[in-house]
């Protein structure tokens, strides 16, 4: 007994200490007042001390907004020479001394909305902020933000503001604005190819998610218009063994094209090989595969969602203090890691934040089951942990509407200083502009529209006309959309209203 | 009495629920001592709010793995209540918490008839019907949201509202506790659940209705699972059939914690509570630590598998003092 007695002590005492020293090793290196914080405060005061001649560029800055209310129109697209030039130059700078020469990009420098967004993609990672450095290096950034497509606009085209087509989603039954049909990569209705044939495409498409469910609707309307073209939708389920069969299933069924929305990259690519091989061609859209040379690759805007979010915080916390400084704590809620969505966006995020030495990231939360009640869970404990939160900076609409749900719990809408929580997010649903409109609850929103199957759908329809088309085609670099369309480093951004015709989600 | 015979009985009394309380005694002072912030109010209210709905199914989940069987449906039974339910949102939150919880209940007692007629596993029967739920919750509202709001006043309540500082969800689960444990401690048909979950054959031999119990376990498992949505997507905002997605996981290993054996006859309700209340300092303790998302997963893991191997070997030395 006297034996048993001491095992069970000993294995009690055991769980016990490995408790201790797990939790006791976390809370000094992830809490506030550990010395990554004082470091922070150290860094804090330099960037204050930098502040005063930064002011007035900031302020002048912030007057000369108004004028230009009116949003350019954009396009996606790199090597511009004077982008290339300003990104040359700025690569050099840090602190207010980058804030202000992001200022006067558009004033000094002329860049166009677009080009400034392009100009923020385009920032190297800087040195000035070890901690996001190293957060950048350590969390292999580098290899989503490298390695994602850099398209160029198909035939230079440019959307403007209240294009596209209303109609109502096949699959979700909600009604929807699709911003790039008909125009952008046009096709026009009626027959394709051989009108004596009926084209097969495959559809590869989880079945539930109203972002998902969306990007349906999109395909489908394309393919509406076009009479001998029959889709064939395989939900896979976020089982990529089964997406793997599906594929397979396609394949041997010798349909005409594929178009998918691929949920893992790596995993998603070996099929998509062996419908290349089958001589069927296969469109992505949205998230890209491992398999680089698929026929077609339809992009989305990832890159410019990071750059805007991480220009927004910056933009933000130098307005807490009228443009003296740059210094706040930052938390990440992400979304599950291994992510294209999660690691580009956040990547391109802390590029722009690596040139803030005062920025603190105080945690980066994955929300690993990606879904709602986990995000909420989240932002609780962080708000939890961290009493001195100045930023949250979130991975999607659900993260987003999350946090400040957690805020609004927690009584931390408002921060010590008097300020708003900053909160920004991507993915523009129907219940995130709620709570931006009603509320003001969340101060930006990086736009991410699922209305982009439709372009996956023409692209394939090019192709089986045997029309040549890129390999890469992008979508447009869409500006953020802020409370009151604020100009941010020259960057007329839209408001609710400029792009609420574009929501996607069941009406709120 | 021997201090072996005495050390034995103190962790054996009320089905091992000494145990339960040890280990949740530990982590709260562990708690204390490691991480002082998951004692302020509103962390409290946190917990108390957010692992209530997960308790609540796993009261459900228990009363099924005390009859000896085991119900992996409770998330697609969650998503098909509620989304079906949450149809009826928009004209009477009444009506839209009755449809749910009719159609949980009715899904539970579908489960067990499977089970009982079937004879096939339950762990297969209830993973298939999983399915079957999910999928038909998609078909229903077309894969798509149901947004709450403001407006649904009742469903807000019952989520956010607190009554003397105790959130409603909490109430919920306290109601919830109480009556189950009535039944199982206090009646005949607890009896015969423990009979039958112990020794299905040595029961049914001695009269019990096995089937029956079981049906009705499974029934209330249902039930269970339908009343978990209602806090739940006020919580969230949102009602949406992948809300509940590993919530079958997460009930089971409360259970487990708890002291409930999947072998059937073994645990209590009163040990479940224990077992949400452990789970829910647990998590709690390490997001706010600051470890990190990785090093969560890694630590909740482990301490787990350690609190797990605890209880098998405190059962084990009771097993050989009873034998001896």
């Amino acid at each position: 007994m006297k034996k048993q007695l001491k095992k069970f002590i000993v294995l009690a005492v055991a769980l016990c200490l490995v408790s201790s020293i797990l939790l006791t090793g976390c809370a000094s290196t992830g809490t506030p007042e550990s010395s990554g914080g004082a470091e922070s405060s150290e860094a804090v005061a330099e960037s204050s001390e930098a502040a005063p001649a930064s002011s007035e560029a900031a302020s002048e800055s912030s007057e000369a907004a108004p004028e230009s209310s009116e949003a350019a129109p954009v396009a996606a697209g790199g090597g511009d020479e004077l982008v290339e030039q300003c990104v040359a130059e700025a690569a050099m700078l840090s602190d207010m001394d980058a804030v202000n020469y992001w200022n006067g990009l558009k004033s000094e420098k002329g860049l166009t909305d677009d080009q400034i967004i392009q100009f923020f993609i385009d920032l190297p990672l800087s040195d000035a902020n070890p901690q996001v450095k190293a957060l950048y290096e350590d969390e292999g950034f580098e290899a989503s933000t490298g390695n994602y497509p850099k398209a160029d606009m198909y035939e230079g085209y440019v959307w403007e503001k209240g294009e596209g087509v209303e109609a109502t989603g096949e699959v979700t039954g909600n009604s929807m604005k699709l911003p790039y049909s008909d125009d952008y990569v046009p096709v026009d209705a009626g027959p394709i190819g051989d009108p004596s044939k009926t084209y097969r495409i495959g559809v590869m498409n989880l079945d539930s998610g109203a972002w998902l469910g969306d990007l349906s609707d999109s395909i489908y309307y394309e393919a509406a218009r076009h009479e001998n073209v029959e889709l064939i939708p395989m939900m896979y389920e976020g089982d990529m063994n089964k997406y793997s069969t599906q594929m397979d299933t396609l394949i041997a069924d010798g349909v005409d094209a594929i178009i998918i929305w691929p949920l893992i990259e790596a995993s998603a690519g070996p099929a998509v090989e062996r419908a290349e091989a089958a001589g069927i061609p296969c469109i992505t859209v949205d998230r890209t595969t491992s398999w680089q040379d698929v026929t077609c690759r339809i992009t989305g805007n990832f890159p410019a969602n990071g750059a805007q979010m991480g220009m927004y915080t910056v933009w933000a916390l130098a307005k807490e203090t009228n443009g003296e400084s740059v210094a706040g704590n930052v938390v990440l809620i992400r979304k599950p890691a291994g992510s294209t969505a999660d690691a580009t966006r956040c990547g391109y995020a802390l590029k722009v934040l690596s040139y803030m030495p005062g920025i603190n990231i105080l945690q980066s939360y994955f929300n690993q089951t990606d879904g709602r009640e986990e995000a909420l869970m989240l932002a609780q404990s962080a708000l939890q942990a961290y009493d001195d939160i100045d930023v949250m900076i979130t991975g999607d609409e659900a993260m987003a509407c999350t946090a400040y749900e957690a805020c609004k719990e927690a009584d931390r809408l408002t921060k010590a200083n008097g300020e708003r929580m900053i909160i920004t997010g991507t993915d523009e649903s129907r219940e995130y502009f709620h709570i931006m409109d009603d509320y003001a609850g969340i101060d930006m929103c990086a736009p991410y529209t699922p209305f982009i199957g439709d372009i996956g759908m023409r692209a394939a329809v090019k192709i089986l006309d045997g029309e040549d088309v890129p390999q890469d085609i992008a979508t447009p670099n869409i500006p953020m959309v802020t409370l009151d369309g604020a100009e941010i480093f020259g960057l007329q951004t839209m408001t609710t209203a400029d792009w609420s015709e574009y929501v996607w989600g069941a009406e709120y | 009495m021997s201090n072996r015979k005495k050390f034995s009985q103190v962790l054996a009394a009320g089905n091992g629920i000494a145990i339960s309380a040890i280990i949740l005694v530990a982590f709260l002072i562990a708690a204390a001592v490691l991480v002082p912030k998951v004692y302020s109010p509103v962390n409290l209210g946190n917990i108390m709010k957010i692992y209530s709905p997960v308790g609540i199914m796993a009261i459900g989940f228990s009363l099924v793995a005390l009859s000896g069987e085991i119900d992996i449906s409770m998330a697609g039974v969650m998503a098909l209540s509620m989304m079906t339910g949450s149809l009826l949102l928009e004209q009477n939150e009444y009506l839209a918490f009755a449809v749910i919880l009719l159609i949980g209940t009715g899904c539970g007692f579908l489960n067990g008839l499977l089970v009982t007629k079937t004879r096939v596993p339950s762990l297969i029967i209830t993973i298939g019907m999983s399915l079957a739920y999910r999928g038909l919750a998609d078909i229903i509202v077309s894969g798509q949201y149901k947004y709450i709001t403001e407006k649904h006043v009742l469903t807000t309540q019952v989520a956010k509202a607190s009554v003397l500082g105790i959130p409603i969800p909490f109430f919920i689960l306290l109601i919830v506790f109480l009556v189950f444990w009535i039944l199982t401690s206090r009646t005949q048909f607890g009896k015969n659940l423990y009979y039958t979950g112990a020794n299905s054959r040595a029961a049914w031999l001695s009269g019990i209705h096995i089937y029956r119990v079981k049906t009705i376990a499974f029934t209330i498992c249902g039930f269970c699972a339908a009343l978990t949505c209602i806090p739940l997507i006020g919580q969230v905002g949102m009602a949406f059939s992948g809300i509940s997605n590993n919530y079958e996981i997460d009930a089971l290993a409360i259970a487990v914690l708890g002291g409930i054996s999947l072998d059937g006859g073994r645990g209590s309700i009163l040990g479940t509570l224990c077992g949400v209340l452990t789970m829910s300092i647990l998590l709690n303790m390490l997001a706010l630590s600051g470890l990190g998302t990785f090093i969560e997963t890694m630590a909740k893991g482990i301490l787990i598998i350690a609190v797990l191997y605890m209880f098998g070997f405190v059962n084990r030395k009771i097993g050989i003092t009873k034998e001896a």
